[in-house]
Formats: structure tokens, C-alpha cells, sequence
């Protein structure tokens, strides 16, 4: 045989014995670009809504002034626990998912911003990753792409501690998602 | 990005994506790195699609960013350290029906891999592959020429002709 007729039976075959999921992917890539539009007007929002507040506070200092010094927070509510900072964690291999062993970096930014980066073997996606804290409460839609395709967000009981940063399971349909960040102990780096 | 042009993409995606995703895995090896890729290629055709959209082929347009986002995958790839890349746990693929063939393409320089996965998967003539490779033709005969000799010897097959 001929090497062009070899490669052209072999590739052909290999090629062909890949089978992407077609649907799932591009509904993820449809939902990666409503996030992104989403954001892109929570960001718009937020800068009007914040060009509002610094006019009321020039155009009505009196009225304002006489509050001052009371507390902005009402009685019942409680403060979000800061999560903002980089942390860093060693995770184990999975026996479903043994790609997302080694050092993962977790970088919590404003704006609801999840910036991951994964180990150099880890293949997935985990770009456009988006986190919200309410309470102690933390919610991110992490692997929402690969791993955790199609499920939804996970909660976390979210705790500071000494050297970092501690997440426990409330609610997570997506066990890879779990087994990252529930048993890992997230170091805070600088 | 109203329903119709959305529409519109997604039939593009739907008619494109399986056939990309198979020439970049043939070039980068691993059906993970060649789904993530082919992703990226058409994450980025939706972003450009107001004016993509009106190309003759809107999806020809994503098989070259994602050929070209593998070959510079590849290409990093073979720079790393061989320690740090042997230190990393390996996703694995499932068995491939020719490992042979895999395997002597996986030991070409990347530019090779590329022009020998879209000449021989693709069917596509030299001067569309200098087009998306962006090299002139000579130099996709170059590759090829290389490719082939290098190839005969790993599979042991002989070199018969010559590339159109």
C-alpha cells in the first residue's frame, strides 16, 4: 500500500471516531455570549446607577446630612462574607475526571468575576467563570461548560479562616464541581 | 444579535462544528484539546458574526482560526519541557481505530501535521490550504513533500507519485 492511501484510510477513520456533542456545546457557547451581554449591562447599569448616587449626594447634601452616621445597612440584613483575593489549592485526581488533578488558582475579582486557572494538563474550560455571594452563601457556575454542562449553579457555605478560605457543600447537582472545591483547603496568596 | 441571525449561526454551527473539531484533533491528538479549540474557533465567529455572516462561508472562516489556534497549540506544546510534561497527569482518549497512523503524525513539526490532516482528511487542494495556512503554495508542497517522506519511513509504507 502506498503511504497516501494508508494515511488517507487511517485519518479518515480516526477522525471519524470522534463524535462531538454537537447540541450541548453549542448551547453552551449560546449561553457563554448571554453572559457576557448580561454582564456587559449589569457593568452599564451599575455605572449609571453610580453616576445617580454621587448626583444625589451633590445636589442634596443637606437632606442627606442629616443621616449621616446612621447605619446604611438595615437591622435584619446580614454582610456578605469578602471573598475577594486569589487563593490557591491542590486537588486530588477524581476517578471520573482525573484531569482536574494538581494546583488550581481561584482569583474572586469585583464584579462577580471568577478568574480560574487550572492545571496545564487540566483540558476544560473555565474561562467566563462568575461567582455571587450572599450571606455566607457563595454560588458559581464553575465547569458550567464542560463538566457541569446542562446542571445547575452550585452553593457553597463560604468561610474566611486564617490562611484562607473554606467551601462547603449547601447544594451542588455537578460532583466533579464538589469534589474541586469542597475538600480542598484554598490558601490565600497574594 | 436578533433570532434570525442567531438562527443562522446555529445552523452554521450545526453544519461545521463536527467537521472542524475532526481536523483539529487529527492535528493536536487529543479529542478534549481539539473540542475545546474548535469551541474557542467558533466562540470567536459569534462575537465577529455581524460581519462574518456575510462571507460567502461563514464556517470556513472558524475551520481557519481553529486549524491555526492548533498548530500554535502544538506548537507549544512541543516546547514545554519533556519533565514537566511527563509531571502532568494525561487525559485519556479513548482507543484510537488506527494508532499507527495517529502515532506517526503525532512525531511531525506542527505546520506538517496540519497540511497533512487538511490534504489527506480534508481532500483539499494546495492552494486552499496555503490560503488557510497562510503560506504560499510551494511552501504547503514543502511541508507535504517532508511529511510524506517522514511518514513512509514510521508506517514503512512506500512513496509512490507526487503531491498535486
Amino acid at each position: 500500500m502506498s503511504v497516501d492511501e494508508r494515511l488517507r484510510i487511517g485519518l479518515s477513520r480516526n477522525a471519524l471516531s470522534m463524535t462531538p456533542d454537537v447540541d450541548t456545546l453549542l448551547e453552551s457557547a449560546l449561553a457563554r455570549r448571554r453572559r457576557a451581554r448580561r454582564a456587559r449591562w449589569a457593568g452599564a447599569a451599575g455605572g449609571l446607577a453610580a453616576a445617580a448616587c454621587a448626583l444625589a449626594v451633590v445636589v442634596l447634601p443637606g437632606g442627606l446630612g442629616r443621616d449621616r452616621g446612621a447605619p446604611t445597612v438595615p437591622a435584619d440584613a446580614t454582610a456578605s462574607v469578602d471573598v475577594r483575593g486569589r487563593y490557591t489549592g491542590e486537588v486530588a485526581a477524581l476517578p471520573t475526571a482525573p484531569s482536574v488533578a494538581g494546583r488550581w488558582v481561584l482569583e474572586f475579582r469585583d464584579a462577580g468575576v471568577l478568574v480560574v486557572t487550572a492545571p496545564p494538563a487540566y483540558p476544560g474550560v473555565v474561562s467566563g467563570v462568575l461567582y455571587a455571594v450572599e450571606g455566607d452563601e457563595l454560588r458559581t457556575d464553575l465547569f458550567s461548560q464542560d463538566l457541569c454542562s446542562g446542571l445547575s449553579l452550585g452553593r457553597y457555605a463560604v468561610a474566611r479562616t486564617a490562611t484562607g478560605l473554606t467551601l462547603t457543600e449547601v447544594d451542588d447537582p455537578c460532583a466533579p464541581r464538589v469534589a474541586v472545591l469542597a475538600p480542598t483547603a484554598w490558601d490565600s496568596v497574594p | 444579535m436578533d433570532r434570525d441571525e442567531e438562527r443562522d449561526y446555529e445552523w452554521v454551527y450545526r453544519a461545521g462544528f463536527a467537521s472542524v473539531a475532526r481536523t483539529v484533533f487529527l492535528i493536536v491528538g487529543s479529542r478534549a484539546v481539539a473540542e475545546e479549540i474548535t469551541q474557542d474557533a467558533f466562540l470567536k465567529l459569534l462575537q465577529k458574526w455581524s460581519t462574518v455572516s456575510d462571507y460567502e462561508r461563514p464556517e470556513a472562516w472558524a475551520r481557519k482560526v481553529a486549524v491555526r489556534m492548533a498548530i500554535r497549540h502544538v506548537g507549544r506544546e512541543r516546547s514545554r519541557p519533556l519533565r514537566e510534561l511527563r509531571a502532568q497527569p494525561r487525559p485519556t482518549d479513548p482507543e484510537l481505530p488506527d494508532p499507527e497512523v495517529a502515532h506517526a503524525v503525532a512525531g511531525l513539526a506542527p505546520m506538517q501535521r496540519a497540511a497533512v490532516a487538511l490534504y489527506y482528511w480534508e481532500d483539499r487542494p494546495i492552494v486552499e490550504i496555503a490560503r488557510i495556512l497562510q503560506v504560499s503554495e510551494s511552501t504547503v508542497k514543502q511541508h507535504l513533500y517532508r511529511a510524506r517522506a517522514r511518514l513512509a519511513v514510521s508506517l514503512r509504507e512506500e512513496v509512490t507519485g507526487d503531491v498535486r
